[in-house]
């Protein structure tokens, strides 16, 4: 396993699973499915949260490849795409996840929601499609019948649509240029970092702890209530690392620890996806001061601490493991 | 989370438990300032010639000032309803934001106002 292989393998993510997410939900309008609709914003959660380290690992994948025989200005056109699309991706799936809490308490998504996931899939969709093409452009000259080889191509020609959506893509190079300017930008970035972490903490610790039967003076309810705070934490997080990560990637793909990192996130998806989609949070939703909650509960709220503490842990070393990993692998 | 709660975010939540919060607390500062001092017998230099790093100290002065007032004013008095421990606690509350909101603020940025790394190695731009 190396970059490009880890690129090249989870890079189906988004560009298909957006599309599957985006079937499931426009069938869902046929006959009011909310069943059908429920599990197009599951998928558009868990495709916005693998479709990060899929973006993470395209740096390294250009490292691997880049040189004589493969065309710069096709992987920067493919950097800008990316850079493009991954904010949509990621607020698709932050309106799914939102659409989902709300259809906690009321059993369906509010209208506003589902028009916002209506329209932010649907262009998600596009120019993730264009991502997945400007990338399949790199290595597949066949896919151009006439063109030149990749490497002699120096000015590109797109089409109508790609044009289009080329006005709105970052140049790679300045974006960087852009995250690291100046020291009280990134340093900015770090301290929002730092918040959210705290929201986090505050508020998805606690609740994990009272779930482990500490503080059992405290209903759940309410601690329950208190999570979008924590996922607003997350946003602002997930935010600025990307922000970060664009800014700086070699500081990031060749440290151990950032990987690791990542790993922690994705294995907090499956944990939330285990608390939430079996009946465990039903059994936990409803407990009141001083009962106890069953111990699939207890579990799931120990690994999330143990995640969440790893996640935090992980990101102090990141950069005294900066070149832990180098070259291809 | 207990001066947001003080404040009125999620009032459903009993506020007299969150008492038990406080041992948590105090353990944790316990933790920074044992990490902290260790820190700076490795480092002096840079952290005694860094103003920000007084700016911190002065926040967690004041943060842990008013974290014993609270202790002992808002949750340690049993007579108090949990409205009026509310009201009591409310300017406390605002304060133990404000200050724990600077201490780790200006220690985020004790990185970029160092003026001296080591002793006779000024930091750079």
């Amino acid at each position: 396993m190396n970059y490009a292989h880890l690129h090249l393998l989870l890079n189906h993510v988004p560009v298909i699973g957006s599309i599957v997410g985006l079937g499931l939900f426009l069938i869902s309008f046929f006959g009011k499915n909310e069943d059908l609709r429920r599990a197009s914003y599951i998928i558009f959660a868990a495709v916005a949260l693998i479709t990060l380290p899929a973006f993470l690992s395209g740096f390294g994948a250009q490292q691997m490849i880049k040189g004589p025989g493969v065309s710069d200005a096709l992987i920067s056109r493919h950097e800008g795409s990316a850079l493009l699309s991954i904010w949509f991706m990621e607020l698709t799936g932050t309106l799914a996840l939102i659409g989902l809490w709300q259809a906690q308490t009321t059993s369906r998504p509010s209208r506003g929601n589902v028009s916002a996931v209506l329209l932010f899939s649907l262009l998600t969709v596009v120019v993730m499609a264009r991502t997945g093409n400007t990338g399949g452009d790199i290595r597949h000259p066949e896919l151009r019948p006439g063109s030149d080889a990749p490497a002699a191509q120096a000015t590109i020609t797109e089409g109508k649509i790609g044009a289009f959506i080329h006005v709105f893509e970052p140049d790679p190079d300045k974006f960087s240029d852009a995250m690291t300017f100046s020291k009280w930008w990134w340093t900015f970035m770090m301290a929002a970092h730092f918040l959210g972490l705290i929201l986090i903490v505050g508020t998805v610790g606690l609740f994990d702890i009272r779930i482990m039967g500490f503080l059992k003076q405290l209903p759940i309810a309410p601690l329950h209530r208190l999570l979008p705070w924590g996922m607003a934490g997350l946003a602002v997080n997930i935010i600025t690392g990307l922000l970060a990560f664009a800014g700086r990637p070699e500081n990031y793909i060749f440290s151990i620890a950032f990987w690791l990192k990542m790993l922690a996130l994705m294995l907090l998806g499956l944990n939330a996806a285990a608390f939430y989609m079996t009946d465990v949070f039903g059994e936990v939703e409803n407990l009141r001061a001083g009962e106890d909650a069953p111990i699939s509960a207890k579990l799931i709220a120990a690994s999330s601490l143990f995640l969440w503490f790893a996640v935090i842990a992980m990101g102090r070393y990141i950069q005294p493991l900066t070149d832990t990993l180098l070259g291809t692998n | 989370m207990v001066d947001l709660r003080i404040l009125g975010v999620a009032s459903d939540l009993p506020l007299r438990p969150l008492k038990r919060l406080f041992a948590i607390m105090w353990t944790g500062l316990a933790i920074n300032v044992t990490t902290g001092l260790l820190l700076l017998t490795a480092y002096p230099t840079k952290a005694l010639t860094n103003p920000d790093f007084y700016l911190k100290l002065s926040f967690i002065g004041l943060a842990v000032y008013i974290m014993r007032r609270m202790s002992i004013l808002v949750f340690g008095d049993s007579s108090l309803s949990e409205a009026a421990m509310m009201v009591r606690g409310k300017v406390m509350a605002i304060l133990s934001l404000v200050f724990w909101i600077g201490a780790v603020g200006s220690g985020r940025l004790l990185s970029e106002t160092a003026r001296y790394f080591f002793y006779g190695h000024p930091a750079g731009g």
